[in-house]
């Protein structure tokens, strides 16, 4: 049983990050944007909320510090993103590129920021951010080591978010618009609604979860910021499109994924798997291989908004 | 000249303008960055990423090609991918495969004389790199998966598999790399070692402007190329037209990775490097061979001109560690390159309504 417990509380490290990045790619790719640009802005998101958790260490700890680097790691996210907003909405740029260059400037300026602040490539930080147990909740037989022992702050908020993602894109003026915007930007102009506008608010959105999901990815999973956030951000981007860019479906897909992630990552803990002497290359291959076979399956299906990565050009017809 | 030529020469022309600005606004962004972070330095820093390069004399040049050698063989597969309308972005998967293929021919099939060695090596790493390559154009064409997403995906299968390949058939347990590539089987140095005394130069170059000057004749003269242009420009079309437009992304997938491969091999059977280190990581060059590709807008023999740019910047990025800055200036000031090249259209538009404006005082005076 003891194995259970260990896969379900590793499982959640990976797959609130995924789930909340997931969503920040389906805000801005909603509204009609492509964004690659969610691994870069990770790792902005990261970085900050690291040098945050690295300068107040010796003042600050336990869960509002690591709320605040959140917040912290949210707003960095949000500004870098602006220039993919920038570059895409206003500029009518391709949003490809726009997104590649992101990331290719994201570790590089992270690198750097971290050996002019810090001398060395990482930034270290006391991690005092594990709930052992939740009270009451974590003495809930089964149920408790599974869910609510070993946890962090970071996954009820991940879920929070999943479930307001789901009622604001559905249930709200705000959120019709913008999906409006992603499928049929003519139309949506046509009644008056500024395109451009809700573009700009959905990329920020995303901005905003990206960089969270920066920081709640590195937190649960290692005490320092090593300059990358392993990929995550382009797993993401599979999450996204295996769920069809909806917020309940991303959450299950992220489930899955998560599931494969936490196999190949903690193997080694689980003693069948421990027993076969496997490569422990092959475990790492699982996951990316998972994810393609997931594409594959879902791609009978697309369900992609259907101007995303179209810069809108008002009164163009084409 | 035709009216038709005439404005043909006028578009490559802003291109050019376009690419050069692209250049300027990274370097100068660079700057930007390095008068924020050490301002009493920045300049002389400066001045190490622009003239740093030939510090050491000419012999600088032979470092310089040996990076432009890998750097334009990876633009080069993106730019050939990119006229199917494919954007390869899975160049490190098929660039570390085919180097790992390489280098297990140029370790183990010693029997081969020494010439042949060579060329079997990287024709089993044209091989590698066209098969991972083909796999990104049939989930493309097939399943309608983005490339971006697969490719990516790919890049990690493919660093894995080829430390895998490397642990159990040609692993060096002291070092934690692969075992060393035989004399026989490097890429020829041709006197270049004569040339550019104590540098890493070697033959790699010619082989990369010979491949650039057979992609631009492949498109611009021979049907393949003009089919697979169709594809990319308007695939409904060209399936209208009787061009199988499937086929034709697997193809010229295959052939951007078999590209991938090759540079992947020449890098690491070149006598300066000839092993593969064991590590997770996916080599750079691919990443930094989009940026060449994109500056030059995908013309082969632009990309001979914007790699030998970006390893020159690159080689003189050393330099400045001389004043306390770290290399990742380059990755920052390339980023900023592409990021300006994303909207080249639009610094194109700006050159044109300001050169007719130009024009137009001329005529009025």
């Amino acid at each position: 049983m003891s194995v259970v417990y260990f896969i379900c509380q590793q499982m959640m490290y990976f797959v609130i990050p995924l789930t909340v990045v997931a969503l920040a790619g389906m805000f801005s790719e909603r509204s009609g944007v492509m964004n690659i640009a969610l691994d870069g802005t990770m790792i902005i998101g990261a970085f900050c909320g690291a040098v945050f958790l690295n300068l107040t260490q010796d003042t600050w700890s336990g869960q509002g510090q690591f709320l605040c680097a959140m917040l912290i790691a949210a707003v960095a996210g949000m500004l870098f993103m602006a220039l993919h907003a920038f570059a895409s909405i206003n500029l009518n740029a391709a949003q490809t590129i726009s997104g590649i260059s992101m990331n290719m400037i994201a570790p590089a300026l992270a690198i750097f920021l971290a050996r002019v602040l810090f001398g060395y490539q990482r930034v270290p930080y006391t991690n005092s951010f594990l709930i052992r147990s939740i009270p009451v909740l974590g003495d809930i037989p089964i149920l408790g080591p599974m869910l609510f022992q070993n946890t962090y702050i970071s996954t009820w908020i991940g879920i929070a978010i999943m479930i307001i993602s789901q009622f604001v894109l559905y249930k709200t003026t705000f959120g019709l618009r913008l999906r409006a915007c992603g499928e049929y930007p003519e139309a949506a102009s046509s009644v008056g609604i500024n395109v451009r506008k809700f573009r700009w608010i959905g990329v920020l959105i995303s901005g905003l979860l990206a960089g969270m999901g920066g920081i709640i990815f590195i937190v649960p999973t290692s005490n320092m910021f090593s300059g990358n956030v392993a990929a995550y951000g382009f797993l993401a981007i599979a999450v996204l499109v295996f769920g069809q860019w909806k917020p309940t479906r991303i959450f299950l897909s992220a489930l899955i994924f998560g599931f494969a992630k936490t196999i190949s990552s903690g193997y080694s803990g689980i003693p069948f798997l421990a027993s076969l002497n496997i490569s422990p290359y092959v475990y790492k291959i699982i996951p990316y291989a998972f994810t393609i076979l997931m594409l594959v399956i879902s791609s009978r299906n697309p369900q992609a908004p259907r101007a995303v990565g179209k810069p809108y050009v008002k009164g163009d017809k084409s | 000249m035709s009216e038709k030529s005439l404005k043909s020469q006028k578009k490559k022309s802003t291109d050019l303008y376009a690419a050069i600005a692209a250049a300027l606004i990274g370097l100068l962004f660079g700057l930007f960055v390095l008068l924020v972070s050490n301002p009493s330095k920045a300049f002389q820093g400066f001045g190490a990423l622009l003239t740093g390069a030939f510090s050491e004399g000419i012999s600088g040049l032979g470092t310089i090609l040996y990076y432009t050698t890998t750097l334009a063989l990876c633009a080069l597969s993106v730019a050939f991918a990119s006229r199917t309308g494919v954007f390869n972005i899975g160049g490190a998967g098929q660039f570390i495969l085919g180097g790992a293929a390489a280098s297990y021919v140029g370790v183990n099939w010693t029997f081969l004389p020494p010439v042949l060695h060579f060329l079997v090596a990287v024709l089993v790493s044209l091989l590698a790199g066209a098969l991972w390559g083909a796999l990104i154009g049939l989930l493309k064409a097939f399943f309608n998966i983005s490339e971006i997403v697969i490719g990516i995906l790919l890049n990690y299968i493919g660093v894995y598999l080829a430390n895998m390949f490397v642990l159990d058939y040609f692993y060096d347990v002291s070092m934690n790399r692969s075992l060393p590539v035989a004399q026989s089987a490097m890429v020829p140095r041709l006197g270049m070692d004569k040339l550019f005394p104590n540098t890493a130069a070697d033959a790699g170059i010619f082989i990369a402007v010979l491949v650039a000057v057979l992609i631009w004749f492949i498109f611009k003269r021979t049907t393949f190329g003009y089919q697979i242009t169709a594809c990319g420009n308007n695939p409904d079309a060209s399936r209208y037209a009787g061009i199988n437009a499937k086929k034709n992304i697997v193809l010229a997938m295959a052939i951007s990775g078999a590209i991938s491969g090759l540079a992947g091999a020449l890098f690491y059977l070149s006598p300066a490097k000839n092993f593969i280190a064991i590590s997770d990581a996916t080599p750079a060059q691919p990443m930094t061979g989009i940026c060449a590709s994109l500056l030059a807008m995908g013309n082969p023999i632009g990309i001979l001109f914007s790699s030998l740019f970006i390893s020159y910047i690159t080689a003189g990025g050393f330099n400045m560690q001389l004043y306390g800055f770290v290399p990742e200036i380059v990755d920052i000031v390339t980023a900023a390159i592409i990021y300006c090249s994303a909207f080249v259209i639009l610094i194109n538009k700006a050159i044109r309504v300001l050169s007719a404006r130009f024009q137009r005082k001329g005529k009025e005076k």
